[in-house]
């Protein structure tokens, strides 16, 4: 016993090395369970104390800009509600007419990027709202240009948020005026790739993509990005679409959380 | 660099990392803080201070906020600090032009190990593309670890076992 533990001593940097590899292993594949999203969300609750100095120093420095760009859409939206109004009126009529009843409601828990991890590839986003607010993991996260991401970890006042940048994210999309369905995932940079879009699909460049409502976790119709370009090789079974997101994901600095959908 | 020195210069790491990265993100990549002390960390103390180091600010980077693959971090950051740790000494016994070489290395196959599991689709997709996201991410990194060379150049490190 020793003569082992001798052994162990003598050998402690190999040892170090593999017990580190198995418990990152270990955390690897256990990512999902429930102990290590208690222990996530309670360090995360304390590491957003930490960052608010950086959050002020970042306030007052984007204020007078965000100002300004809150001006001007302000008068663009102003322009848009009219147009809007007026084709909310008609779409009242033509359900009426149709007996459509059914009406999907959304409601959103506003909150605010405290921080973008520390990781050297950004997949992440930290806001300041959790269990608190209702948020609840696997919810929709929305930014006012189009979609982030969605709710990893929810800790009592921060949450995770897993953004579209992480390689893992998957989001069902449908092409607003050719129809066709597929799934997007991020490539590089502000670059995502649309994949299983049928060839018979003619796309159109600068076309808008919108969440396809084929998902628990995504609302139908959330505006996602444009079209940038298109693969189509004679070998493919299925188009892919390169796009491009609304979503700055650099600068974003409020977010919406999607808390429940309802049908009445 | 004693015990203290060394925690203490690891806290600062993890604040530089905390608090600088978001205004360093070019592409949506970041320099890594906290490799470069951890290759200062491995190369004065050896392997067994280097997983130490790499495995517990690993688990502070992913316990900060990861969209997924918990655990990649402190996997990766323990593995470098171990082969790192491994030239500990070797400055003056290898050829200068090989002990840099292995290290500047060391970091650019930590790069390959963590960018591939982060990129799995640009991998698939575009290779190319791919082989420009290590490239950049690791050549960020190497840079500020060239910058460091000014303060403490890795030459001057003095063994601590």
């Amino acid at each position: 016993m020793r003569r082992f533990l001798g052994f162990l001593v003598e050998r402690k940097d190999y040892v170090s090395l593999i017990l580190a590899v198995i418990i990152s292993i270990t955390l690897l594949s256990s990512d999902e369970s429930e102990e290590i999203r208690i222990i996530r969300g309670k360090t995360n609750d304390v590491l957003n104390v930490l960052y608010s100095p950086v959050q002020w120093v970042r306030d007052i420095n984007i204020l007078k800009r965000e100002n300004e760009i809150l001006k001007a859409t302000a008068v663009q939206l102003k322009l848009l509600n009219s147009s809007l109004l007026n084709s909310k009126y008609e779409n009242e009529r033509l359900r009426e007419m149709l007996e459509f009843k059914r009406e999907r409601r959304l409601e959103l828990i506003p909150g605010r990027v405290t921080s973008k991890g520390l990781s050297p590839v950004l997949n992440s986003i930290t806001i300041d709202i959790g269990v608190r607010e209702g948020i609840e993991e696997n919810s929709a996260v929305i930014g006012i240009d189009g979609i982030v991401g969605k709710t990893v970890n929810v800790g009592e006042r921060s949450s995770i948020v897993q953004i579209l940048h992480d390689y893992s994210a998957r989001v069902s999309v449908k092409l607003e005026t050719s129809g066709g369905t597929g799934i997007l995932r991020w490539r590089d940079d502000d670059t995502f790739e649309v994949w299983e879009i049928p060839k018979a699909i003619p796309i159109q460049m600068g076309e808008r993509i919108l969440t396809s409502g084929h998902s628990d976790i995504y609302p139908e119709n959330l505006p996602v990005g444009t079209v940038t370009g298109v693969i189509n090789r004679p070998e493919m079974l299925h188009k892919i679409i390169k796009a491009e997101a609304f979503t700055d994901f650099s600068s974003i600095q409020y977010v919406f959380v999607v808390r429940n959908l309802s049908s009445e | 660099m004693n015990k203290r020195t060394t925690l203490l210069l690891g806290g600062l790491a993890f604040i530089l990392q905390f608090y600088l990265t978001e205004f360093m993100t070019i592409r949506s990549l970041r320099p890594d803080f906290l490799l470069i002390f951890i290759v200062y960390v491995s190369l004065q103390h050896g392997s067994f201070a280097g997983v130490i180091a790499g495995f517990s600010l690993g688990l502070l980077e992913d316990l900060s906020g990861v969209g997924s693959m918990f655990g990649l971090a402190p996997l990766s950051k323990s593995i470098t600090g171990f082969l790192i740790g491994k030239l500990q000494g070797q400055h003056s016994r290898m050829n200068p032009l090989y002990f840099h070489a292995t290290w500047i290395g060391l970091i650019l196959f930590h790069f390959v190990f963590y960018i591939f599991f982060r990129f799995q689709t640009l991998y698939e997709t575009s290779p190319e593309q791919f082989f420009l996201t290590w490239l950049f991410s690791a050549a960020y990194t190497l840079a500020l670890m060239g910058l460091m060379q000014i303060v403490k150049p890795i030459s001057e490190i003095r063994l601590i076992d």
